[in-house]
């Protein structure tokens, strides 16, 4: 009796050491591969932001040609072109989309004028809401958020809007409250960047 | 029975999704569109090729009292193998069939082809079993994605059908279109192959 | 953060329902939910099962998995723990409460593979959550899953009075009926920020 179980019992635990060793190796041969597709992946926004740039924006200021800097907990990504700065790029979100969390990547001229938004991450619903986030190059929504700045679109509160709350952002039919959530999210994002560009780029010049 | 049928069987005549009704989780969940579907099955597939050529291998010498944790694990096991390269291969891939993958675990199509085939059959029936089911599998999730991708995108592996002036049908790639869509498609299985 | 978790609940239970949006525990719902009785047995067992092993595996992602580097072996390791709690809350249950057993006895083998409970254990990792999150979330899942399996059964009571074209019957109208309750569930969305 005690024998059949203790049979039993290893029996088990061969299985699982076996299991445990070939996700072990699995794991080390697969883990540099999957490390460099989250980079894609993050690459891919930050990329679509960014206007041309030479270096590599996603590697730590530290390392060769690197351009991320981290400032109170958030990264920013900065772009250069033959040395010099030609944008930074960072993410912003905001919890009033109708699915709730929208996160965004904005793109900022040194200037603080947009180069170009992209959505990260958003839960918004398919066929209506989703299209804040199209594939397509030719997102009109997106775009139009290009060259935008709080110097020279038509503020309310001191916030980009849609058109329906009287600003000069172009909505999307049958949805405005994602719309309205990323406009809350860029505006808050340039905010941002007025505050923090002296000390951001001092840290990256002192590098 | 020829050992053409344990490979052919799957296809049709006991698949898994339509005949079956096994997996129905993932069936309804990615099935947003042909190649989510597609991929869907084809890692299920993958699974379960591996999962019932392991099992029948060592069929004589599992312990039959403790045969289903063990059998828990070789599945799992291979499901961790399958996460770790699509994860690799592609994250957009990967982002689409998120949670889905962990959870081809908890499929009872592997479960149930292990118990009631691999732990009883030699090893070369086994994989053609699986093979035979796992596409079965995918055949249903690829035909299930296309139909909701046609009628909801007006696409169909990211190829436009209708051109720009079609409105999509929104509702197909919503979670409700997913089961009305599944359920036409049984009653149309029960018509025309199980001629009810 | 109190009101968070309440969102948080109310968001679990109607605006992501786990059956009718997230197509978690598709099995058991078409299974058993033939008739209302059932149903909320079935329903008693999942939040019983859902918020034991959330808790569990979420100390053990939280001590073990993450100070050992091995969040690798994350689906291996949860998929035995549910599996052996299934197992052990019957045990102790069929000792200790047999009228409890009674009712949900015959139901427990049959979580161990439905997948809201490992989908479970894994979105909370995923999102994140603290501990008292995990299991809010759990509560609210899992109440959310019996909900859907209740009003199922309650349609497909009166269903079973209907006459369904031949081949609609069974399945197929069940999941043309999940589909309209979805439907209906869609109302929701929009109702909390999450």
């Amino acid at each position: 009796m005690i024998k059949d179980v203790l049979k039993l019992v290893f029996a088990l635990t061969l299985v699982c050491v076996i299991a445990a060793l070939a996700l072990v190796y699995a794991y080390n041969t697969t883990k540099d591969a999957i490390a460099e597709q989250d980079r894609l992946a993050k690459l891919e926004a930050i990329k679509a932001v960014l206007p041309p740039y030479d270096n590599e924006p996603d590697r730590s200021i530290k390392e060769k040609n690197g351009g991320m800097v981290t400032m109170d907990e958030k990264e920013y990504y900065i772009a250069k072109k033959e040395g010099i700065i030609t944008g930074v790029a960072f993410q912003e979100s905001t919890k009033n989309g109708y699915g709730g969390l929208i996160e965004v990547m904005i793109g900022v001229s040194p200037k603080g004028s947009l180069n170009g938004i992209d959505i990260v991450k958003h839960l918004e619903t398919p066929g209506l809401g989703n299209k804040i986030d199209t594939p397509q190059e030719d997102n009109t929504f997106k775009n139009q958020f290009k060259d935008k700045s709080l110097a020279n679109s038509k503020l309310i509160n001191g916030e980009l809007k849609v058109k329906k709350d009287g600003g000069d952002i172009q909505a999307i039919s049958g949805a405005t409250i994602s719309p309205r959530a990323v406009c809350e999210a860029v505006s808050k994002g340039l905010k941002h960047f007025e505050i923090i560009k002296e000390k951001l780029f001092s840290i990256e010049s002192s590098e | 029975m020829s050992i053409m049928h344990d490979f052919t069987k799957g296809f049709i005549k006991e698949n898994p999704i339509l005949i079956l009704l096994l997996g129905m989780c993932p069936t309804l969940a990615v099935t947003t569109s042909a190649i989510n579907g597609l991929a869907m099955g084809l890692a299920a597939t993958a699974v379960l090729l591996g999962s019932n050529m392991m099992i029948s291998t060592f069929r004589t010498i599992i312990p039959a009292k403790v045969r289903i944790p063990i059998f828990i694990v070789i599945i799992a096991t291979f499901v961790t193998i399958i996460d770790f390269v699509i994860h690799s291969i592609d994250y957009k891939l990967y982002k689409a069939l998120g949670l889905f993958i962990p959870l081809i675990v908890v499929n009872c199509i592997i479960l149930a082809r292990a118990e009631a085939f691999a732990s009883k059959h030699p090893i070369f029936r086994s994989i053609l079993d699986g093979l035979g089911m796992g596409l079965g599998f995918s055949l249903a999730l690829t035909i299930l994605g296309a139909i909701r991708e046609i009628l909801g995108a007006g696409t169909i592996f990211g190829i436009s059908v209708f051109g720009v002036n079609y409105e999509p049908c929104l509702l197909m790639i919503l979670p409700p279109g997913a089961f009305i869509a599944l359920g036409i498609l049984l009653g149309a299985v029960n018509k025309f192959i199980k001629k009810v | 953060m109190g009101i968070e978790l309440v969102l948080m609940f109310i968001g679990a239970v109607l605006v992501n329902n786990f059956v009718l949006v997230r197509f978690l525990g598709i099995c058991p719902f078409l299974g058993v939910s033939k008739k209302v009785d059932t149903a909320i047995g079935m329903g008693m067992a999942v939040i019983f099962v859902v918020t034991m092993s959330s808790i569990v595996t979420w100390l053990v992602q939280k001590y073990i998995l993450v100070p050992y580097n091995i969040g690798f072996l994350q689906t291996i390791v949860f998929i035995l723990i549910i599996a052996s709690l299934v197992q052990l809350v019957e045990i102790v249950m069929e000792k200790s409460a047999p009228a409890l057993y009674e009712a949900l006895g015959v139901f427990l083998p049959l979580i161990a593979t439905n997948c809201a409970i490992l989908g479970l254990a894994i979105l909370n990792i995923q999102n994140s959550y603290n501990f008292i999150e995990s299991i809010i979330f759990a509560i609210g899942g899992s109440i959310g899953f019996t909900l859907a399996l209740v009003l199922m059964a309650g349609i497909r009571e009166r269903l079973a009075l209907a006459s369904v074209p031949k081949p609609l019957q069974g399945a197929s109208i069940s999941l043309i009926t999940a589909g309209l309750l979805s439907l209906a569930f869609m109302g929701f969305s929009g109702l909390v920020k999450m």
